[in-house]
């Protein structure tokens, strides 16, 4: 074997962990860089199996609903007359119970598919726009003069607060998902090149060298300022749009 | 003086004949074909090198599915529940058709040799039906038509009204002058321009200008890695904003009146302001600003995020 292993061989062996392939093993055992990628590869492998594949919603929503619910029922019983159409009512009765526990039931699966979708599959095409705007590590704006407008010197609100909480969760619960997204992309790329025009495979690799030269400096200045949320966000932006870019170029061939 | 070649007299004589055959048979010949293409809704083959022109009908809110590597595509919506596809196919290429009531799939297929020659179709669409447009390097041209539009090299150009529009482009331009609740673009070098009315809109590039000016924004989501953004339209009251660009400009060309909370920062870049009087805060002690402030009372909730780009506010 002459060329370094591809994305697909290695992809192939970090999957089944073996080679069949004489040539693939001598060129592994003699190969640095090939090793490297494959180790690399591995340990993507084995961070993303460790993921969860399903979050559950909160037990605990349960009891509320369910108490919810009953106080509703009961406080229609309150104003319910005492008639002789009493055991029909208490049928309807029953059968609202049902109802709303079918609709409480369905309301909470909901709720879990949509964590779930929003966490593993973050492929919507619509308009998420994170409202999470204030950087804690920003230092505030030094009023020039008492006119109009106003300076905020901090986060405004608890809400504000939340915001940028929850979207730091989301960011790193999507890290692998996404580096693992990203490998396969990559890969599905390498096998349709030669179905590529030339002039669309050099417009991919330029655009894609300018989103690595940017993922490799915010990750340089990240790394030196760890704390820095804006960094992050950055990061993460610069990175989604280099999944999208690879997601375009499956319709380029 | 020399004798005349009588032979080229009897020639014309032939070619009439043969005119004339043709002629007389010519009507018959295109009947078949066209009752061969229409009706049986069934995919269709077209020899190449010809004007084509195909009719479907289709539900109103049909899918129409359309492949055209090279050359440009028309998509005009019109109020009839039927598609029709007209133009020109390249030499050495083949037109396919087929399809049903619940929509239409139909294209261009290239040569053997792999380079494709221009194709011109012009297709008529329902208005409410939902397109899906892919081109290589055609130009795609669409008027109060709704779906998916997507080049890797030609230049997508849509107007009038539409449900929901989405355009990738890698080395083309976009166009939008949309009247539309969502737009979703992306382009790589090229330039990409919102107008038009919108209230959702995603819009972003990796090299290319992103230019924004709709009316009607409550929603959103702009960037570059290295492109320039610059928005030049009205914030909606309550809308949510958000801008990030690696090493590119962020413009915001805001109307006087402008009400909202804005919060700018820019790790290693400057903040230009000629808006407020405020001065932005370091930082660092040698790179990257910040500033947060308030317009008015309410308004919408801006977030700009730059890496190194400049971030400039203007009225």
């Amino acid at each position: 074997m002459t060329g370094h292993l591809t994305d697909d061989q290695l992809g192939t062996l970090a999957r089944s962990g073996v080679s069949d392939n004489e040539g693939e093993r001598t060129h592994l055992a003699s190969c640095a860089s090939c090793l490297d990628r494959l180790v690399e590869l591995e340990r993507l492998r084995r961070s993303v199996q460790a993921t969860p594949r399903r979050i559950e919603a909160p037990l605990d929503l349960w009891p509320a609903i369910r108490a919810d619910i009953q106080t509703k029922v009961e406080g229609q019983d309150v104003d319910r007359p005492s008639t002789a159409v009493n055991s029909f009512n208490n049928w309807t009765q029953r059968w609202n119970r049902v109802r709303l526990a079918g609709l409480a039931a369905a309301l909470l699966l909901l709720t879990s598919a949509s964590i779930a979708s929003f966490v593993l599959g973050r492929r919507s095409g619509r308009t998420v726009v994170s409202a999470a705007a204030n950087d804690t590590s920003v230092v505030t704006s030094e009023p020039a003069s008492d006119a109009e407008p106003t300076a905020i010197t901090s986060p405004d609100s608890g809400n504000d607060m939340a915001r940028t909480a929850s979207s730091g969760m989301s960011e790193v619960m999507l890290d692998d998902a996404d580096i693992h997204a990203e490998q396969e992309l990559l890969a599905d790329l390498e096998m349709r090149r030669s179905s590529l025009r030339p002039e669309t495979s050099s417009e991919i690799d330029s655009s894609l060298t300018v989103i690595n030269e940017a993922i490799a400096e915010l990750r340089a200045a990240s790394a030196r300022d760890p704390k820095n949320a804006t960094l992050r966000q950055l990061l993460a932006a610069s990175r989604e749009r280099k999944i999208e870019l690879l997601r375009q170029t499956e319709n380029a061939s | 003086m020399s004798k005349p070649n009588l032979r080229n007299y009897g020639e014309p004589r032939m070619s009439v004949v043969i005119s004339v055959i043709m002629l007389a048979f010519c009507p018959w010949m295109l009947a078949t074909d066209a009752l061969a293409q229409q009706g049986t809704g069934q995919p269709t083959r077209q020899s190449s090198g010809q004007r084509i022109e195909r009719r479907l009908a289709v539900g109103a809110n049909a899918s129409v599915k359309v492949f055209v590597p090279s050359g440009s595509v028309s998509v005009v919506a019109w109020d009839r529940d039927s598609v029709v596809v007209t133009g020109t196919v390249a030499d050495g290429e083949t037109f396919f058709f087929g399809g049903n009531r619940r929509g239409a799939k139909f294209g261009v297929e290239g040569s053997s040799s792999g380079e494709s020659g221009p194709s011109h179709l012009v297709i008529h669409v329902p208005a409410t039906s939902l397109v899906s447009i892919k081109c290589a390097s055609a130009d795609i041209n669409a008027n109060n038509a709704s779906g998916w539009f997507y080049t890797v090299d030609g230049n997508i150009r849509l107007s009038g009204h539409s449900r929901e529009v989405e355009a990738e482009a890698m080395s083309g331009d976009i166009t939008m002058m949309v009247s539309t609740p969502w737009v979703r673009a992306r382009t790589g070098s090229g330039t990409l321009t919102l107008g038009g009315h919108v209230i959702d809109a995603d819009a972003s590039s990796i090299t290319g200008p992103v230019l924004i000016s709709a009316a009607g924004l409550t929603r959103g989501k702009f960037g570059s890695v290295t492109g320039n953004v610059v928005f030049a339209a009205a914030l909606g009251d309550g809308g949510i904003f958000d801008f990030d660009n690696h090493s590119g400009v962020v413009e915001l060309r805001l109307p006087s009146a402008t009400a909202g909370s804005f919060q700018l920062t820019t790790v290693e870049g400057t903040i230009d302001d000629n808006i407020t009087s405020l001065k932005p805060a370091s930082l660092s002690a040698d790179r990257g600003q910040t500033l947060a402030f308030r317009l008015g009372s309410g308004g919408a909730h801006v977030t700009v995020r730059t890496f190194k780009g400049t971030i400039r506010l203007r009225h």
